[in-house]
């Protein structure tokens, strides 16, 4: 094995990865990803004048161990226990933001849409970011 | 022997670099994505996870044409398994913190991370490029021990 090959990748693949950022860094920062279908910001949900019912995707340690204030737990793991108590404080008006931990966790995804196919509310969004743009927001 | 080993090397060469090529030419052309991947191992600072994010795929790619190359192949292969191997550790290590994540292994194609499944598949990457890298380096110990025709 020859070192001088393998320095060679590494260059070769630095140029290629200079090329690409050279080329996106002219359309759009990449950290700023696009909104995804059914996605919100949170300082588009902070200046809404709706009420908002803040619903957390995460585990019940996770929402133990901190979580947007008023958010009510909703989890896949105990979805019919919890469903219940997400009704009972939903009041008409109010928009439903479901988040979870990160930009690249899937599970406020999947809690949305089990609302929306399970339950007639209007108004359910994501929390682009999730609970780390919150925190994110706090600083 | 030698062209049984060669045609094995060659054969798991060509697979390798199919899939590295896929996969890191799916996560070159869609960075933004592969950012949100990356930072949600929650491993790296910001700086380090957008240098990760347009270098990997780039190496991947890199590594994946050289595969192809007989020449290259044993630097490419040990490239490779290298990143399969750092890549193992991460997962490992998001497992163990409970984390929901997208591996990002194939751009945004696979939503959320099933462990096991990430963890075996990968070690069966890692494996081929083990016996590839191993094959190799026999045709060439072999071809080495060959006589010369004067």
């Amino acid at each position: 094995m020859s070192v001088w090959r393998l320095a060679g990748f590494i260059i070769l693949a630095g140029i290629f990865a200079l090329g690409n950022y050279t080329l996106n860094a002219g359309s759009r920062p990449v950290a700023e990803e696009a909104l995804q279908e059914g996605e919100i910001r949170l300082p588009d949900v902070l200046s809404s004048r709706n009420p908002v019912l803040w619903i957390d995707a995460r585990s019940e340690k996770e929402y133990a161990s901190g979580r947007i204030p008023g958010a009510l737990l909703l989890n896949e793991e105990n979805w019919d226990h919890l469903l219940p108590s997400i009704l009972g404080a939903w009041t008409p008006g109010q928009t439903i933001v479901v988040y979870c931990s990160s930009h690249s966790c899937q599970t406020s995804r999947r809690v949305a849409d089990r609302l929306r196919a399970e339950v007639d509310l209007p108004g359910i969004l994501i929390l682009k970011g999730g609970w780390e743009a919150w925190l994110a927001g706090q600083n | 022997m030698v062209g049984r080993a060669k045609l094995v090397e060659t054969s798991l060469a060509w697979i390798l670099a199919g899939l590295f090529l896929y996969a890191g030419i799916l996560k070159f052309l869609q960075p933004a994505a592969f950012l949100t991947d990356v930072q949600g191992f929650h491993l790296l600072p910001h700086a380090l996870a957008y240098c990760v994010t347009y270098y990997l795929p780039a190496l991947e790619i890199t590594a994946a044409v050289g595969l192809c190359a007989p020449r290259f192949r044993l630097e490419a292969c040990a490239i490779l398994a290298f990143l399969t191997l750092v890549f193992l550790i991460a997962l490992g290590s998001a497992w163990m913190r409970g984390l929901d994540i997208s591996c990002g292994c194939f751009g945004k194609s696979e939503i959320k991370a099933n462990y096991p499944f990430l963890i075996g598949r990968n070690l069966l990457i890692l494996a081929g490029c083990g016996i590839t890298f191993a094959l190799r380096g026999k045709v060439l110990w072999m071809r080495s021990r060959m006589p010369v025709a004067k």
